[in-house]
């Protein structure tokens, strides 16, 4: 069974149709890259299947894990495995890093029927995966992004997708302002968690996070619609073609 | 004039209430200057947003009139306070020694009743009453003087420094006949002095009770006061609170106001920093549901150069609650160099729920740094999708951000003690909501 089928799927936003016929099958396992111009509606996509407010769809059907996944609420849809990494994490004065992470991640437990950690088993866990994606305990005190400069939000990003292990990973640009070390200690959580069981949907505009993070499909998204698909090699002729010929049909 | 018409029958029983001579004069004067005044009404400036008018409807006797109240629950909302000094605990204004804890006093402080005090320590109470800040233009102030009774009076001798608070507590309720008390506090910190005082005004019981209590505080030289107070009233509790402070040179009085219960309250601070370099911060937070009405009102009086103030209040808005912020900075013709500074945040939860708020700064001195701001608004939508997207459900994502729009006045309380405290009421507040919009739901 594929992880998640998206059938012909047209989304709205105040009224405005943004998501024109999308089709897209990720099997387990599967990393699948999206590319594509500004205001195509990449975000838009990975806004829909995470369940933002706001986004309506007029048409279509997402299929995940054989259940409709448009009938769940967000929360839902997190704990049943489904991770954004948001391509603007929101700060979030007087909530803790840690508090956060902690709520969170007692919330997926509960979901599957699992007892809360306790504190020293929590503090375990963060510590491991802190360290592993370089991130000061200091950051773990501190307001939830506030402060954080942009590529220590998109590490936050990651942090709390390895705490919450999600079957399927939607990265919206979670490779742009990270400093070159910082892409690479990225790619490295990120594929850390790679496995049979789990997929990543990324959304990039750089094909050199697809060099750490090497896709089985890359898309192009233009216009609401997926204009071509292929290989890994893909990304590389965009990197030298651009657009031009998406945009080009599309105007 | 507009008084409350059931205090007439009461002229005969505060006649032979006990106490000096003097004290029989106070409640004299106190009572005709209430019916000079009358009931504060919606035309005074000061009353603007908050009507007394249901008030002239309840029959309210006064306590020392009743049986005292029978409540099984009474000890255990009494109970103590973690890191505590002491705990004096009132039951509709009267002191109650069985519920109170007086042990071991550090030396320097002093916690008694007012009626002990008016019964065995006349003079000192007289030395300490001429102290005060006058009252003469304050209806409620004067009608507590009508009925004064009882109370609590802390002194914290010179040089004297405590660290746990001292803990009083005030609890309110009535079973079928209304009740209203007018209990009387007054705390002294003397030159160089340190102290903590908590008070809890709780309600307990299903009866209409009407509380109109008045805190004298005096912050002599130099010496530093937090006074923080929880108010918990349940649903049939009004609470009046006139707080009257002066701060001499060098003092520092640091408030906080706690409101998370009670269908009416106001909550009227005024400061006097009367001398130079003297020093107030009066804050508070509150969360309002049902038609629940909360009034903060607070009147700081800069009366000479080099004097400080900061007022801060954050307000978290449900269902019809609302919410009155009048905050008064009065710098005087000579008060040069004064620094003065008033903010208030409120989150409205409900398109039902509504908030006041009305600066009022008047300054007739020239080199001054004074300042006020106001903001109201909602949870902030992106905050919440994040949070869901990450698994929390609505209502805990809610929580949470009601939690961190409230935590950084709470960060403000100077005592680490009641700061804990505090923070565990705000907390449980939240629980008490979210159970009851889970009932009102009926999901399990
Ligand atoms: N809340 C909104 N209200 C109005 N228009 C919106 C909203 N969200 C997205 N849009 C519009 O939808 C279109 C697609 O936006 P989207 O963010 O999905 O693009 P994107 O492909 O992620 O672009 P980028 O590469 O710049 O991140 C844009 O034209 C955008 O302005
Ligand atoms: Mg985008």
């Amino acid at each position: 069974m594929a992880l998640i089928e998206i059938r012909n799927l047209h989304a709205s936003v105040d009224g405005k149709e943004i998501l024109k016929g999308i089709d897209l099958v990720i099997e387990p396992g599967q990393a699948h890259a999206i590319m594509g111009p500004n205001g195509a509606g990449k975000s838009t996509l990975s806004n829909v299947i995470a369940g933002r407010p706001g986004y309506e769809v007029t048409q279509g059907s997402v299929t995940y894990l054989g259940k409709d996944l448009l009938a769940l609420e967000p929360e839902a849809r997190a704990c049943e495995g489904i991770f954004l990494a948001f391509q603007y994490p929101v700060e979030i004065p007087g909530v803790a890093t840690t508090t956060f992470l902690k709520t969170a991640l007692n919330a997926h437990r509960k979901y599957r029927g699992e007892g809360e950690l306790d504190a020293m088993q929590f503090l375990k866990l963060v510590r491991e995966k802190t360290r592993a994606l370089g991130i000061g305990d200091d950051k773990l005190r501190r307001p939830l992004n506030v402060g954080f400069s942009g590529g220590e939000k998109k590490r936050n990003e990651v942090l709390q997708m390895s705490m919450l292990e999600p079957r399927l990973a939607l990265l919206d640009e979670t490779d742009s302002g990270l400093d070159i070390d910082a892409l690479k200690v990225v790619a490295e959580g990120v594929n850390a968690l790679r496995s049979p069981e789990r997929s990543f949907l990324i959304i990039t505009h750089y094909q050199r996070l697809l060099d750490y993070i090497v896709p089985d499909f890359v898309h192009v998204l233009a216009d609401g619609r997926i204009a071509r698909s292929g290989g890994k090699e893909l990304a590389l002729e965009l990197e030298s073609r651009g657009y031009a010929e998406f945009t080009g049909a599309a105007a | 004039m507009d008084t409350l018409p059931f205090i007439d029958r009461h002229a005969e029983a505060l006649a032979r209430l006990g106490g000096p001579g003097w004290i029989a004069d106070l409640r004299r004067t106190g009572l005709e200057r209430y019916r000079a005044l009358g009931l504060p009404t919606q035309r005074d400036e000061a009353w603007k947003y908050t009507s007394l008018s249901a008030l002239k409807k309840i029959a309210f006797a006064p306590a020392f009139l009743a049986a005292a109240p029978s409540f099984d629950g009474l000890p255990a909302l009494g109970g103590s306070m973690a890191g505590e000094a002491c705990r004096f605990v009132m039951v509709n204004g009267r002191f109650a020694p069985a519920l109170s804890s007086l042990g071991d006093l550090p030396p320097g402080i002093g916690v008694s009743s007012l009626a002990a005090m008016m019964r065995d320590e006349p003079d000192a109470l007289e030395a300490l009453v001429a102290r005060l800040y006058p009252a003469e233009g304050q209806p409620l102030a004067n009608l507590n003087a009508a009925y004064l009774d009882d109370g609590v009076v802390i002194r914290i001798a010179a040089g004297a420094s405590l660290g746990k608070p001292v803990h009083v507590v005030s609890l309110c309720g009535a079973g079928l006949a209304p009740l209203m008390c007018h209990p009387r506090l007054l705390i002294v910190a003397e030159a160089g002095s340190t102290a903590a005082v908590v008070e809890s005004r709780l309600g307990f019981g299903g009866g209409s009770t009407l509380c109109n209590v008045v805190t004298d505080v005096v912050v002599e030289d130099e010496a530093t006061l937090g006074h923080y107070v929880l108010q918990k009233g349940s649903d049939d509790n009004r609470l009046l609170s006139s707080t009257r402070v002066d701060v001499r040179a060098g003092g520092l009085y640091e408030s906080f106001a706690l409101h998370v219960g009670g269908v009416l309250a106001r909550n009227e601070v005024q400061v006097l920093l009367g001398a130079e370099r003297a020093e107030c911060r009066v804050n508070g937070a509150y969360a309002v549901s049902g038609s629940q009405h909360l009034d903060n009102t607070i009147r700081i009086d800069h009366a000479v150069p080099r004097t400080t103030s900061r007022q801060t209040f954050k307000g978290v808005l449900d269902d019809r609650g609302r919410g009155v912020f009048q905050g008064g900075i009065l710098v005087r013709r000579n008060a040069q160099q004064t620094d003065g500074q008033q903010m208030h945040k409120a989150l409205l939860l409900s398109r039902g729920a509504e908030v006041d708020c009305k600066p009022e700064l008047e300054i007739y001195a020239d080199d001054v740094k004074c300042g006020h701001g106001a903001t109201a608004g909602e949870l902030d939508e992106d905050a919440m999708f994040f949070l869901r997207a990450r698994g929390l459900d609505p209502e805990t994502a809610r929580g949470l951000l009601i939690e961190a729009f409230l935590d950084d006045v709470i960060e403000q309380i100077g005592n680490l003690t009641v700061r804990e405290v505090f923070k565990g009421v705000v907390a449980e507040w939240l629980t008490r909501r979210k159970v009851a919009i889970k009932e009102t739901r009926g999901t399990p």
